[in-house]
């Protein structure tokens, strides 16, 4: 299988609707069209389906396929056909993975997916004269075709003009018009009873008998014609968009526009989030303690208590902010800024040797590296593309935070000011700047170095700003929620108890039999599986100032970063597995040359925090970049670079502090 | 509509003498000729499915604060390109339909 059919099935970040188990045997109509045009509106008005929709060209990533229900008509009975929504492209001459997708799949040159038995070709009336060359390129592939106009609505509001009849004669094709942005999916919306009675005369479908000329001049001069013959006025440029363009892409006001909107981004995100954060953690404390009082066997109460509840409890506390940081990003997409941010953006990642887009690829980042990874894409070069996918995982992503909190708070105490700014808050942007900035120069030293560079066009297109809509931005949220549920009821899930039974098993019965409980706990905790694999790597980490208690924490932390924070609890044995500040205060080193000393001293917490900037522990970004790259040649890379990269400069970082420090 | 490009006069090129897209001044119109002999294939063909064929009219709207890439308007949409690739497409910018 290629890495583009693997990518449509696992659908964990991409935030379709895991459609795409449907039954072959349904006759299959794909949608295609440019970046933009409406498609994923029309998917979802026909199918019911959800899969997300986005203004950022692009945003279809995945394969998403559903059902339509096709009412009676005079061609055939009621029946059922299979929608198949392909990522947007320009051409289908490809120059980025998504539009070889789509090339592929119309070829049949996909493993395992068959051609489909028909194409709408899905077209945004106001950027018709554009898609004629996308047009005639579909009608070129040879399969029964048909034509949706969209935005006919914005069309006739900026004065252009388009007969869908007559167009439909000079294509000879049949062509509907929909307003794709009032498509509801309870069939109210204009022209989805025109869509449905279209793919229900699916029969009458016609394979063009002399496709149109592909390539200059004879295709200009087609062009030209099939618009004069279908009354094609080009509308204005639209109002709106160029007032808020004057300012937001203004020379000065655009660059103070954009630093407020990234401003805004992070304040949303994290005091919005502080509230519902707090509401999340004390539901978990509370389910903690009705562990701890309702199951008598001591055994399973811990490993429920703190291996289930406080390992998952204290990961889930980040959903707030999670979904936040989804719900910003969508819709800055849906209005339109992405497309801004990355033109503003275009010559600072240039200096970098990328695009704008790598922008917005980081940005996405912030929230999550594997949606991240998955933007890239987009990006035509695959040079930027790998350049991308290497140092995506620098930006501070979500599942760092209760890392970063929970060290922080041990390096800082909460109510130290600098004036009127809180040092712990300084601490964590000081953080965000690290990660950001050590991503570009990554990025950059990667494009000069040791990629190969390709002559591929840079282009951006700006569409016009539109209204989100609430269901999107409702589904987005919900999306992302999901895919955050399901890793930490898989892979968090399955690391906190395997680590609980590492550190608790053998039980040792004979050994503590004449102790109190928790020196018992303990003494098998000394002596346990864990502590063994922590010894056995502790070498590797000791001139990082780590003993064995972190080392086994960092292994575990390895599925993904939030392991950490439960795992350190569990070997802190402290009452409160989710909040373990104070026992890993308390915490001292239990053999070697320092023992009795602290663990927690300001070098050591400062070079494992330089080490969680860097150092790649995520399953979900491994197989992302596998799947991205289609090989393990990539993903091996990151994680030894980003290894070897975390642990120099949290050696560098430990002793700079120690010599600080006096 | 915004202004037109404020300051100095604009620089007139010769009737019928094409230039690039990258010397179209902000504010200004022109009509595409066709694509530099020397721009790759690939780069071409690209260029043209993006609506960058001859007898097109394309408008420079704006050019991003830090100076590239430039926003042109084509075909009723709004696509940027850095100066790089602008200087592929050849224009004419002394054609009947200019000065608005």
């Amino acid at each position: 299988m290629t890495h583009h059919a693997v990518a449509a099935g696992s659908g964990d970040h991409c935030g379709s609707g895991g459609g795409a188990a449907v039954s072959t045997d349904l006759p299959r109509i794909a949608l295609i069209g440019s970046p933009n045009a409406g498609k994923t509106t029309i998917f979802n008005a026909l199918t019911g389906l959800r899969a997300r929709t986005g203004n950022y060209p692009g945003v279809t990533v995945a394969r998403s396929v559903g059902v339509t229900k096709l009412p009676a008509t005079d061609d055939g009975p009621a029946g059922r056909l299979a929608i198949e929504d392909l990522p947007g492209s320009y051409s289908l001459h490809p120059v980025s993975p998504d539009e070889e997708v789509v090339s592929d799949l119309l070829a049949g040159r996909l493993p395992g997916i068959g051609r489909p038995d028909a194409l709408i070709v899905v077209t945004d009336a106001t950027t018709l004269q554009r898609s004629l060359s996308l047009i005639a390129q579909a009608l070129s592939v040879g399969l029964p075709t048909a034509l949706v106009l969209t935005m006919l609505d914005e069309m006739q509001l900026r004065g252009g003009t388009i007969d869908p009849d007559a167009f439909s004669r000079a294509l000879g094709v049949p062509v509907v018009g929909v307003v794709a942005n009032h498509l509801g999916t309870h069939g109210r919306g204009r022209g989805l009873d025109d869509l449905r009675a279209l793919c229900a005369s699916r029969a009458s479908w016609r394979t063009v008998a002399v496709p149109p000329p592909t390539e200059s001049p004879e295709l200009d001069a087609w062009i030209s014609s099939v618009l004069r013959a279908a009354g094609y006025r080009a509308p204005q440029p639209d109002a709106r968009t160029r007032r808020i363009d004057s300012v937001l892409l203004h020379p000065g006001w655009g660059m103070v526009s954009f630093f407020a909107v990234m401003f805004l981004f992070f304040q949303v995100v994290f005091t919005v989030a502080a509230p519902l954060q707090g509401t999340v953690e004390s539901f978990f404390g509370w389910l903690g303690v009705l562990a701890d009082e309702h199951i008598s066997n001591e055994l399973l109460s811990g490993l429920i208590g703190s291996g289930i509840i406080g390992g998952v409890g204290a990961v889930l506390v980040f959903i707030p902010q999670i979904v936040l940081l989804f719900l910003v990003i969508a819709l800055l997409e849906n209005i339109g800024y992405m497309a801004r941010a990355a033109f503003l953006m275009d010559r600072v990642m240039a200096r970098t040797g990328l695009e704008g887009r790598a922008f917005v690829a980081m940005l996405s980042s912030f929230a999550c590296a594997v949606p991240g990874i998955m933007a890239t894409r987009t990006i035509p070069s695959s040079r930027d593309r790998l350049a991308t996918i290497l140092t995506a995982p620098l930006m501070t992503c979500s599942a760092r935070l209760p890392v970063y909190v929970l060290l922080v708070g041990l390096l800082v105490d909460p109510g130290t000011r600098w004036g009127p700014i809180g040092v712990q808050g300084l601490v964590m942007f000081g953080l965000y700047l690290l990660g950001g900035v050590s991503a570009l120069a990554a990025a950059a030293f990667f494009a000069s170095t040791m990629l190969r560079g390709d002559l591929l066009p840079f282009y951006l297109e700006l569409p016009p700003y539109r209204f989100p809509s609430l269901r999107t931005a409702v589904l987005t949220m919900w999306d992302s929620a999901k895919v955050f549920l399901r890793k930490a009821g898989t892979i968090i899930l399955i690391t906190s108890i395997a680590m609980w039974f590492l550190l608790n098993l053998p039980m040792r019965p004979e050994q503590t039999a004449d102790l109190p409980p928790a020196q018992a706990t303990a003494y098998v905790m000394e002596h346990s599986y864990a502590a063994a694999v922590g010894h056995a790597i502790e070498p590797i980490f000791a001139p990082l100032g780590f003993d064995w208690h972190i080392d086994i924490a960092l292994i575990g932390a390895l599925s993904a970063r939030e392991v950490f924070v439960a795992t350190l609890g569990q070997v802190a044995a402290a009452d409160e597995p989710g909040n373990p500040t104070q026992a890993l205060q308390a915490m001292t080193f239990t053999d070697g040359p320092h023992v009795g000393e602290p663990l927690f001293t300001a070098p050591t917490t400062i070079a494992l925090l330089v080490w969680f900037v860097y150092a790649l522990q995520c399953m979900s970004t491994i197989a992302a970049m596998r799947r991205e790259t289609n090989s393990w040649r990539w993903p091996a890379f990151a994680f030894a670079y980003l290894f070897a990269l975390g642990w120099v400069l949290a050696f560098v970082a430990r002793w700079l502090t120690i010599w600080i420090m006096g | 509509m915004t202004a037109v490009a404020k300051g100095p006069a604009i620089p007139v090129a010769a009737p019928g003498v094409p230039s690039t897209l990258a010397d179209l001044p902000r504010g200004e119109s022109a009509r595409i000729v066709g694509l530099s002999a020397t721009a790759p294939e690939m780069v071409c063909r690209r260029l043209r499915d993006l609506g960058f064929r001859s007898e097109v009219e394309i408008e420079n709207v704006r050019c991003a604060p830090l100076g590239d890439p430039v926003v042109f308007r084509l075909c009723g949409y709004e696509m940027c390109l850095r100066r790089a690739e602008a200087r592929h497409v050849l224009v004419d910018e002394s054609w009947a339909g200019n000065g608005r």
